[in-house]
């Protein structure tokens, strides 16, 4: 689907399993890039975990065409999205700086010659994890019920504290690599 | 099309949106804006000038569907459209929208096309 709406399927009472939910994030980010932001790769798919961090001293520049599945530096980006309901957990859209810029101007429909604030990188990358997790929201989750996502904002410092994500998905686009990482917490891991 | 109200709490869409309409080749003299339901209430009472609004669900402060309910208090369906720009496809969303007196809606991602598909009917 190239564009526009959403079908939410039947709704049933199982909860879908990671690379169900991994699928759902992979047909959003290539719909909302193919409608909104332009042409982008997919490098990897990791099911029940990370992809392995790039060395230290690499940049977006070093991350090369067909190099890697390798995640964008600590250093870059980070929106996040939560969502609670019969299940909660958290999208994650992580991008070094030139690949958050590439996706900012390919959003904002904005030349090369046209200078963007780091706010405005930060709220289309926002903008990004957004409509990444509604996607997932109305074709996995609402399906199972009721389900509500939280306001985008950017990570911090929270991150160590999760563990390891359940899947990660990386991609490349213009300007480098970008990582779309999924977290979940079962009903009876929140009991816990 | 006169002037166009866009609701929304990201600065980014609203710039989006407005630069969607423009590539959409929609007829609107000039765009307003406001960061939630709440400004865009204070925006509709200052600016009698406004005929169609575009807005996002998700907000903090005062949500969209919490909006169209405000809106419909002083503003007819037919005297000024609303439509809805979300990433939430939710068919219970939609519904409540729709029945507080919402015209129609568009799910993000969007593209020029559906953009101009929903304003349609009211572009004169």
């Amino acid at each position: 689907m190239a564009e526009g709406v959403a079908t939410p399927a039947t709704r049933s009472t199982a909860l879908p399993a990671d690379s169900e939910l991994l699928t759902h994030l992979e047909s959003g980010v290539a719909t909302i890039f193919a409608s909104m932001i332009g042409d982008c790769a997919r490098l990897a798919r990791i099911e029940g975990g990370a992809p392995p961090e790039p060395a230290e001293a690499r940049g977006d520049s070093a991350l090369q065409p067909g190099s890697t599945g390798e995640a964008p530096q600590r250093s870059g980006r980070e929106a996040v999205v939560e969502f609670r309901g019969a299940l909660d957990g958290r999208v994650a859209l992580r991008a070094g700086g030139g690949c958050a810029t590439a996706i900012a101007r390919g959003l904002l429909m904005a030349p090369e010659g046209e200078p963007l604030a780091p706010e405005e990188i930060d709220d289309a990358l926002k903008e990004c994890a957004n409509m990444i997790t509604g996607w997932l929201k109305s074709q996995a989750l609402d399906p199972i019920g009721e389900f509500t996502i939280s306001v985008p904002f950017l990570e911090r410092s929270g991150r160590a504290a999760l563990g390891p994500p359940a899947g990660s998905l990386v991609y490349r686009t213009g300007g480098g690599e970008f990582c779309v990482e999924l977290w979940r917490r079962t009903p009876s891991a929140q009991a816990a | 099309m006169n002037k166009v109200l866009i609701v929304d709490d990201s600065a980014t869409m609203r710039k989006i949106i407005t630069r969607v309409l423009r590539q959409a080749e929609i007829p609107v003299n000039s765009v307003v804006e406001a960061g939630n339901g709440v400004e865009g209430l204070a925006k509709l009472q200052s600016d009698p000038d406004i005929d169609l609004i575009l807005s996002d669900v998700n907000m903090p402060e005062m949500n969209g569907v919490d909006f169209v309910k405000a809106v419909r208090v002083n503003h007819a369906k037919e005297k000024l459209p609303m439509i809805m720009v979300t990433t939430e496809g939710g068919e219970a969303m939609m519904n409540s929208a729709l029945d507080l007196g919402a015209n129609g809606y568009v799910t993000k991602p969007f593209t020029p096309e559906s953009i101009r598909r929903a304003l349609e009917a009211y572009l004169g």
